[in-house]
């Protein structure tokens, strides 16, 4: 038992120390946000970006809102600090819930509008954060189950280029999904 | 707003994986650029890494007494160790009936996929999709015992299946031929004759006949008799020993794992499994003909290595005519009884040493049960006839 709590106090100071270093991201609205580097690095592309030593004072993100960011950032501090101090950790969401702690916290931090939610997907796509991605694709496909093609179509805006007879094909070879 | 078309296209399938297939299905209908993508083999080899198959679905396979065709369901089995908890939830149809007799035999399953065979003709099906395909014929034939293999090659995201056919009676004679091995790839759509024979070790014949061996890694495992300097009476078995012969479904090469000394006779009934992700035999043992009798659940820790192999428990169960069909999450043990009027599929904890019993059948003959796996396999093919 001793032993254990005098790593842990090890531990927290090696955290402490690896934790100075920080790095400035800026989104596409012109605010800046200061993170931990380790946190940063959740981000794949951001990790490379620092790796190949191109990040001086900041990291501009074109790509990202304000507004999205701040999330991104939130979701990646959970994550950085459940999976630990080790190295920056690919959390997938597809681990079941008796598996992964964050379940619950991933769950609420996905209740969101819808628009929010694409632009997650944008953001962690552009970025490369793969627990991110899975958990808001994941997300959306929770909301496509059970649906039919047209509500499909209305929802997300798709055109429909079948003619009625291709469509009416396709749906006769696979008629017994419709059931 | 929302539109799905303003998403980078490698985002869309990140988000389509995550829909269950009968969704996938009918969202072919949204649109030509949904269609192609859903039918995509980069789809369809990224969906089953990523799909979430519900891991409490059970596909069953029996033979029905009455009449005397195959059966496939589906049982939900409810983790939570509830008595009665499972529910049979569907009945899935095998299109076809086999031309000659009143059943297919089963060759394996890989994946979800399954492959059937009747007197030379070979069909593949996945019935998540209702889709199978016709096998054209394997150019090896002849009079002697063929064994019939499937599995899938995860180097090349292919299944194969697999024909090996013996060119004479006793195999496990001194100067035997080799059999001859042909091998029919779903992604090259033919059959092709192998020089794998060459890589069958002399003197070796295979236990199992059926249910085939089991697979795991990529190899299909096989619980055989090296023969050695042996002859066929069986005061001379004396140099006879079990071992576990391999076939790797990606370099095609048959091997050898030996098993340790002295720990599995020619009397036990040997039966090679996967538990846990490793390789693993199941072996009966009783000690006279018609007596109850235990089973013990042996696993090679380190692959390759002889003396890993390790007792993992016993099962003893207070009645005849039992056997194990598999695993399942993880440690529990699937097991068919064999009552009066038809067969029980049970679950045994080997911790609790409780049985749960989760559907009954009336059949008279073997069954299959095994997680349902959710595949897209064979959606780009067309049904039926393969050229």
């Amino acid at each position: 038992m001793a032993s254990s709590s005098t790593s842990v106090v090890v531990s927290n100071k090696e955290k402490e120390n690896k934790n100075t270093k920080k790095v400035t991201l800026k989104s596409s609205d012109g605010e800046s946000f200061e993170v931990d580097e380790s946190v940063a690095m959740e981000s794949q592309t951001i990790k490379h970006i620092i790796e190949d030593g191109c990040a001086n004072n900041e990291i501009p993100l074109p790509n990202v809102t304000s507004g999205i960011l701040s999330r991104v950032i939130e979701y990646c501090k959970k994550h950085k600090e459940a999976a630990g101090e080790s190295e920056p950790s690919v959390t997938s969401y597809t681990s079941n819930s008796t598996t992964n702690p964050l379940t619950e916290w991933d769950t609420e931090f996905v209740k969101v509008d819808q628009n929010t939610l694409f632009d997650l997907i944008l953001a962690a796509n552009y970025l490369d954060i793969k627990g991110l991605l899975d958990l808001t694709c994941k997300t959306v496909a929770d909301m496509m189950k059970g649906k039919t093609p047209q509500e499909i179509r209305e929802t997300f805006h798709i055109k429909n280029d079948y003619t009625p007879e291709e469509e009416a094909e396709v749906r006769k070879e696979n008629q017994w999904a419709f059931e | 707003m929302l539109d799905l078309e303003y998403l980078p296209y490698d985002v869309l399938p990140d988000i389509l994986h995550g829909l269950p297939v009968k969704s996938l299905i009918r969202f072919r209908c949204v649109s030509k650029s949904w269609n192609s993508l859903i039918a995509s083999s980069a789809f369809i080899n990224s969906n089953l890494t990523r799909s979430h198959s519900d891991s409490n679905k059970l596909i069953v396979r029996y033979l029905d007494a009455k009449p005397h065709v195959e059966r496939y369901k589906l049982i939900h089995e409810d983790n939570d160790n509830n008595d009665s908890s499972s529910e049979q939830i569907q009945d899935l149809k095998l299109p076809l009936r086999s031309r000659l007799l009143s059943h297919f035999q089963l060759v394996g399953s890989a994946n979800g996929l399954f492959c059937l065979y009747d007197e030379n003709h070979f069909i593949l099906w996945n019935p998540c999709i209702r889709k199978y395909i016709t096998l054209p014929n394997p150019s090896v034939t002849g009079f002697f015992p063929c064994y019939l293999v499937f599995g899938f090659d995860s180097k090349t995201n292919d299944y194969k299946v697999v024909k090996i056919a013996y060119q004479c009676v006793n195999i496990g004679y001194e100067g035997a031929k080799p059999p001859l091995v042909e091998v029919y790839s779903v992604s090259e759509g033919s059959w092709r004759v192998t020089s794998a024979g060459d890589s069958y070790p002399p003197r070796i014949t295979i236990r199992n006949w059926h249910p085939q061996g089991a697979y795991l890694n990529g190899a299909v495992y096989f619980a055989a008799i090296d023969w050695g300097d042996a002859g066929f009476v069986a005061s001379d078995w004396g140099d006879a020993s079990s071992i576990v012969l391999s076939f790797d479904l990606g370099d095609e090469v048959f091997r050898v794992i030996s098993l340790p000394n002295g720990k599995f006779g020619l009397d036990i009934r040997i039966l090679t499994s996967k538990f846990k992700g490793l390789l693993s035999l199941i072996c009966y043992e009783s000690r006279h003909m018609g007596e109850q009798y235990s089973c013990s659940i042996w696993v090679m820790k380190e692959y390759g290595i002889v003396d890993s192999w390790t007792k993992q428990f016993t099962i003893e169960l207070n009645m005849l005519h039992w056997k194990v069909l598999g695993f399942w999450k993880n440690d529990h043990v699937l097991v068919q009884k064999m009552q009066s009027d038809g067969l029980m599929l049970s679950l045994y904890d080997p911790e609790s040493r409780q049985v749960k019993n989760l559907g009954f059948c009336k059949s008279t003959c073997c069954s299959y049960a095994d997680k349902y796996v959710e595949n897209l396999v064979l959606l780009d093919k067309p049904n039926g006839v393969v050229s």
